[in-house]
């Protein structure tokens, strides 16, 4: 009778260490839209998926490529996606569909950088359906971190305190629930058609810090490592890998010069010898497109919508 | 893998679970595997240091019984041949440690006192490696003096160098007593689960929410104290915190860690911040090295032949009080030496040894003069004021070699200690960024840091009267109990430092 007595605590007490942690990741982590681009990529079919960072996230419209290549693309890129990541999320896909085509957009910076665990670390983990995939997931990325943004995953988010009453009770949101894409607008951007985010033209101070700009001596192995994972897995399953690089504004190229210059060089070459068509936008002329940071939303090279109408345009000229 | 990964907690528990499902005779057998395991998982070749470590030890070990084998079993050897083995062993031994450690840091030296340009080694150094070569080092000793048997079964031997908890750093541990403790079967005990999960806890909020948050103030003190001169006797509190947090936090894990396998490790803290002189804080501090040094380096040094010629001397010059004790000054100093080069290759570990040789072979020497000067100014000194003024003055002095621990050079530690006492600007302490912030997240830091050091403070100081937290705990209705322990757990990814300033633990450098 003891003895059951105190399985019965125990239970308890992790049943109630389970609850408390629900309940602070719900007030605690921030929307992410990547929710919704999961839920449309798990719903419906695309022959070209677009996997990436922040930049490719704002700069690629798929509904644009799309009236050009005349295909059905998916934009999955994130803001904070190593290649670690668009590796599992292409696995992921490919769990249960067949794209053709994989257009993995390369930040130098992200393969110069190590992961570290913000607000970012986890939001396509998370996202993913249970599967052997997202356990895989789980081994590669998350065992040999510090055990708290596993066992508590909303410790990552913890800068959230100040809204976790508002955030909490947003998720249960009929607008959130239904998975509706206008749930994500915002005065500064809105998340739309084919997991797109338009930034909108606003009058306010653009951030002019550059993060984890090009250096070859810091090339991350793990990187570099999970790029080629994404190589063999779209030869073995038969899809195309294109990679392309958006453009940057002219005063950041200016500024790293030697950065950017060594960043093409470096990938022109390391592409060429895996024989993987490479794009890099910064080299290729796009008619109408303003290069200068007045196009831009910052001076790391978020586009602003238009500019990614125009660029998606040329993207979509290529893809053809 | 780091203690505070989720790849160590996951591989815990899956040893554990393996442990107490097989028959007991084989745990030890489970034991070594996964210490091997995990010690490989730091790099393959980590493994030959550790296996070169554990065959010299084991083979020189029974090299030195030889001389109690019974007549005609095994062919007795002479003193003599014994004591040579022993060197031999100690060399090979010592002589690994010193050629990875410290290689760089002669070359170095000869080089600036020679002019010389002999070229640094890449030398791999070895995780864990004083640790081990020290444990290792012990039981030789012990079985040369006959203090222990000497472990026939190389296997069984292996476990006693490599048992993962205590690997990377410490506590150092002795062959006499972990040997039954190891090779005995374990049966499952959900209160000694319960207990070594709560120790595990209580390690984690020591290293995650004292240590690192203090660490993100020392970085600014001590890595950039041109920048911030203001803040030199801030930061040097704060190292106080963040050495404590994490050393005893690492002992903490380690040790709740063994206890979970049934095995009770010695204690490496006793709160040292209680003590009431320097070698009172030796006796809580680094425990394990502490009695190490003591028993293998301080005893054989001073009662040897060589110190009792000296002791002779210094009667004749001396007289008869301070030449009595300038022999253990000596050996004091050389022990302080000893401590200082084993935390790493550096002039300023160096100091910091000497340095605290210096003020227990002073306290030694002086210790009559203090008795005189206490009769004459009426001390007493069993009063409480007293003994605060003890605890105050001992830790002023540690905190003043914490300046010779942490700072890269000894001229940045003098010019710290310089900035501690002329230059004091506490403002200085909100122009640190913690996190993203910004300096009200700053604010938030320090408050927390304050909240860490009071509960830690507040559980040493009930610790200290005798009273143990988890028996009063389990006096307790179970939901207090309960309470307590989701407080614990919850407040370690609440209030801890955010992880990608969660570096690994200090003492696993050494």
């Amino acid at each position: 009778m003891r003895s059951f007595r105190r399985i019965v605590r125990i239970i308890l007490f992790w049943l109630l260490v389970i609850c408390i942690n629900k309940v602070l990741l719900l007030a605690l982590k921030p929307h992410n839209f990547f929710r919704n681009d999961v839920y449309h990529m798990r719903k419906d079919h695309y022959e070209d998926v677009f996997i990436g960072t922040s930049h490719g996230k704002a700069g690629i419209r798929p509904d644009t490529v799309d009236k050009v290549t005349g295909r059905k693309s998916i934009n999955l890129c994130l803001g904070g996606e190593y290649p670690i990541d668009s590796y599992f999320i292409i696995k992921e896909l490919c769990r249960k569909k067949s794209p053709e085509r994989v257009i993995y957009e390369l930040d130098p910076g992200y393969w110069v950088t190590e992961v570290s665990p913000g607000p970012d670390y986890a939001a396509v983990y998370e996202e993913l359906p249970w599967s052997p995939v997202k356990l895989e997931y789980f081994a590669a990325k998350m065992m040999k971190e510090d055990f708290r943004t596993a066992l508590f995953p909303w410790y990552v988010y913890r800068q959230g305190m100040k809204k976790a009453p508002e955030m909490f009770c947003s998720r249960f949101d009929r607008a959130y629930l239904n998975h509706e894409d206008s749930f994500y607008d915002s005065e500064l951007q809105s998340y739309g058609e084919g997991g797109t985010v338009s930034i909108h033209r606003l009058e306010r101070p653009k951030c002019e810090e550059v993060p984890g700009v090009w250096k070859e001596e810091e090339l991350k192995e793990k990187s570099v490592r999970y790029f080629e994972k994404l190589v063999s897995l779209c030869e073995e399953k038969g899809i195309e890998l294109i990679v392309i690089t958006t453009p940057v504004p002219n005063e950041t190229r200016e500024k790293y010069k030697d950065n950017f210059e060594g960043a093409d060089t470096y990938f022109r070459e390391y592409l060429e010898d895996k024989e993987i068509a490479y794009y890099n936008f910064d080299k290729i002329e796009i008619e109408g497109f303003d290069r200068t940071v007045g196009g831009f939303s910052d001076y790391e090279g978020h586009m602003y919508e238009d500019q990614a109408e125009t660029f998606s345009r040329k993207l979509g000229e290529i893809l053809k | 893998m780091s203690l505070i990964s989720m790849e160590f907690l996951i591989f815990v528990f899956a040893a554990l679970a393996v442990y107490y499902l097989i028959p007991g005779r084989y745990q030890w057998i489970w034991l070594l595997g996964v210490s091997y395991v995990y010690y490989a998982s730091s790099g393959l070749v980590y493994l030959i240091f550790i296996g070169y470590t554990t065959l010299v030890t084991y083979g020189a070990a029974l090299l030195v019984s030889q001389g109690e084998g019974q007549a005609g079993e095994v062919k007795s050897m002479s003193a003599k041949g014994r004591r040579r083995a022993l060197v031999l062993a100690l060399l090979l031994v010592f002589g690994l440690l010193a050629v990875l450690k410290y290689t760089n840091f002669a070359i170095g030296n000869l080089n600036l006192l020679l002019h010389t340009e002999f070229r640094f080694q890449n030398f791999l150094l070895p995780l864990g490696i004083s640790f081990y070569t020290f444990q290792s080092a012990g039981y030789i000793m012990d079985v040369y003096w006959k203090r222990c048997e000497p472990e026939r079964n190389l296997f069984r031997f292996a476990l006693f160098v490599s048992f993962f908890p205590q690997i990377l750093q410490g506590p150092i541990g002795r062959y006499s007593r972990l040997a039954r403790q190891f090779y005995e079967p374990h049966r499952f005990d959900s209160a000694r689960i319960e207990k070594g999960a709560l120790r595990i806890l209580w390690g984690f909020f020591k290293k995650l929410v004292v240590a690192e948050t203090a660490a993100v103030f020392v970085a600014a003190a001590f890595d950039e104290y041109q920048s911030y001169p203001g803040i030199a006797l801030f930061g040097v509190l704060a190292y106080t915190a963040q050495l404590y947090g994490d050393f005893s936090g690492g002992m903490d894990v380690v040790i709740g860690v063994s206890v979970l396998f049934g095995i009770e490790l010695d204690e490496n803290f006793k709160r040292p911040f209680f003590a009431v002189s320097i070698t009172d804080f030796w006796h809580r501090w680094h425990i394990t090295l502490g009695t190490w040094m003591k028993d293998y380096l301080f005893y054989p040094l001073s009662l040897s032949r060589a110190m009792g010629r000296f002791k002779r001397f210094c009667k004749k010059v001396f007289g008869r009080t301070y030449g009595r004790v300038m022999p253990i000054c000596v050996s004091n100093l050389v022990v302080f030496f000893a401590v200082g080069i084993w935390h790493g290759p550096a002039w300023k570990f160096i100091v910091y040894g000497l340095y605290n040789g210096l003020i227990i072979a002073f306290s030694g020497l002086m210790a009559k003069n203090y008795q005189k000067l206490k009769s004459v100014c009426h001390v007493n000194d069993r009063s409480k004021g007293w003994k605060i003024f003890q605890i105050i003055r001992t830790f002023v002095l540690v905190n003043i070699s914490w300046f010779f621990d942490r700072a890269d050079t000894i001229p940045q530690a003098l010019a710290m200690m310089k900035n501690a006492v002329t230059c004091f600007s506490l403002g200085e302490l909100l122009e640190v960024h913690v996190g993203t912030a910004g300096t009200t997240y700053t604010v938030l830091a320090l408050l927390i840091l304050a909240v860490g050091c009071g509960v830690v403070f507040a559980v040493s100081f009930v610790q200290e009267k005798g009273i143990s937290i988890q028996n009063a705990l389990a006096a307790r209705p179970w939901m207090f109990k309960w309470a307590v322990y989701l407080l614990l757990l919850f407040s370690i990814p609440m209030l801890g430092q955010p992880p990608d300033s969660t570096g690994g633990f200090i003492y696993a450098q050494f």
